[in-house]
């Protein structure tokens, strides 16, 4: 049970009435709801992030699912690794992404690297980005952090107010939010 | 002109910006929309707030201010913050009417003028009637505080909350407010919400976004579509009509409702029909 109310489309504040029209937005959103003004800048920035980017989504997901295993957040971990295998992570690779397992042979350089930045990213962020300098141009760095600090927020977030996880492929839809889309 | 402004003058907002001074209150109404009665929270706004708040309004462009509760005059120290309140905006300020004993009426003395108002509320003529819903003894105490308040200058609404009245039974009532020096203009007839109380009572009629006027109501909870947004039922605040949890600046609470305001639904009467 979450720390905080998760308010219901019954009880969504004006602002946030959107994120409900087409059902259940998710813990996140029904946490953020409780502060609308919060929610109306917080989910459509957090949209954007984990939303199409110039980045393709498999590399986007190593970075969310690696840092939110690093950081033991169990709603995102349990969240993002239903997202990573609808994305078509197999199995292996999600044990890697958990932090249970070495990464498959198969992984590239570069998804090596964001593993190992996703891991090093709150504990030492400033080696963890030195780790992507040999592979990826400065933009997308900065968008990798983006995405890397923004999950150590929603991992914080979740753990803190011990949001609860949502069953797999359940949720109705909202615009495009950190539970991948959903 | 300020965006509010421009809103007030187009009808899309309502002019008055309401404060809840607080949640307690001496009664116990049937249908009151916060649940108020004396043991319950406080939730009370600071009264330097109040005026802080009112230079707000008069700035942001409201043309008007408004104070609710609970009971706002079990505040002590309020009719100081009225004045204030009044130096920059005209301001109501809604009452049950029963605390109007001597020394509260020597306080809103200086008050009295065109800025100041206080509306009182009766329900019926009938002293059962009224008292059956608002109390034992209500009927009296109002009977006595509008003419104490008035032979201070001081300008009184009566208002009647009900679930409709016969039409004899309104006559009676709008003689009796005639009688007591209250011309029809500031009589205000408007009908039970089904919010708080009423909700657990069977009273009154659903209202929603569209249905409730578009005035901003600031609380220690945040900010709210309409005075009839805040309300409170099984002793949890609703949140289906908060706008945003800041209040101050102002800026950030209009901005936000005329945000809202402007993808429709807005109504900006608050007072409800008049049918003296």
């Amino acid at each position: 049970m979450a720390r905080v109310e998760l308010l219901t489309r019954e009880r969504a504040p004006l602002l946030a009435r959107p994120y409900y029209e087409r059902g259940d937005p998710g813990p996140i959103a029904a946490a953020l709801a409780n502060v609308p003004e919060l929610m109306e800048v917080a989910l459509p920035f957090i949209g954007t992030v984990y939303g199409p980017t110039s980045l393709p989504p498999r590399l986007k997901e190593i970075v969310i699912l690696g840092v939110s295993a690093a950081n033991r957040c169990r709603y995102c971990t349990e969240t993002h690794t239903g997202v990573a295998r609808r994305l078509g992570f197999g199995p292996e690779e999600l044990a890697a992404l958990r932090g249970e397992a070495p990464p498959p042979g198969s992984w590239s350089e570069r998804e090596r690297a964001l593993l190992s930045f996703s891991e090093a990213l709150s504990s030492r962020p400033a080696e963890a980005v030195d780790l992507l300098r040999p592979h990826f141009r400065e933009p997308e760095i900065v968008e990798l952090v983006t995405l890397g600090s923004a999950t150590v927020m929603l991992n914080r977030f979740a753990t803190a107010l011990e949001l609860p996880s949502p069953p797999p492929l359940a949720g109705g839809g909202g615009p495009p939010g950190p539970e991948g889309g959903r | 002109m300020t965006a509010v402004a421009d809103a007030v003058a187009e009808g899309t907002i309502g002019g008055r910006l309401w404060l809840y001074a607080n949640y307690h209150c001496n009664l116990t109404c049937a249908y009151c929309l916060t649940e108020s009665a004396p043991a319950v929270a406080r939730r009370q706004l600071p009264l330097d707030l109040l005026s802080d708040i009112a230079a707000e309004a008069r700035a942001e462009g409201f043309t008007a201010l408004g104070v609710t509760g609970g009971e706002p005059f079990l505040v002590p120290g309020l009719p100081r913050a009225l004045a204030a309140m009044a130096a920059e905006l005209p301001t109501l300020v809604l009452s049950n009417g029963t605390l109007f004993a001597r020394r509260l009426l020597a306080e809103l003395a200086p008050l009295a003028g065109p800025a100041f108002a206080v509306q009182i509320s009766l329900d019926s003529a009938e002293p059962r009637a009224n008292d059956e819903m608002r109390g034992p003894g209500n009927f009296a105490r109002v009977l006595e505080a509008i003419p104490s308040l008035r032979a201070l200058g001081i300008r009184v609404r009566v208002a009647t909350t009900t679930e409709g009245l016969e039409p004899e039974s309104l006559a009676r009532l709008c003689e009796l407010h005639r009688s007591l020096g209250v011309p029809d203009e500031d009589h205000v007839v408007r009908p039970v919400v089904r919010r708080g109380r009423a909700v657990d009572n069977g009273l009154g009629i659903d209202a929603g976004l569209a249905d409730l006027p578009a005035e901003l109501t600031i609380t220690a909870d945040g900010a709210f579509w309409s005075p009839f947004g805040p309300t409170v039922h099984g002793g949890r605040l609703d949140t289906d009509l908060l706008i945003t949890r800041t209040t101050r600046p102002l800026s950030i609470p209009a901005g936000a409702m005329l945000r809202i305001a402007g993808a429709g639904g807005a109504r900006a009467d608050a007072d409800g029909p008049r049918i003296c």
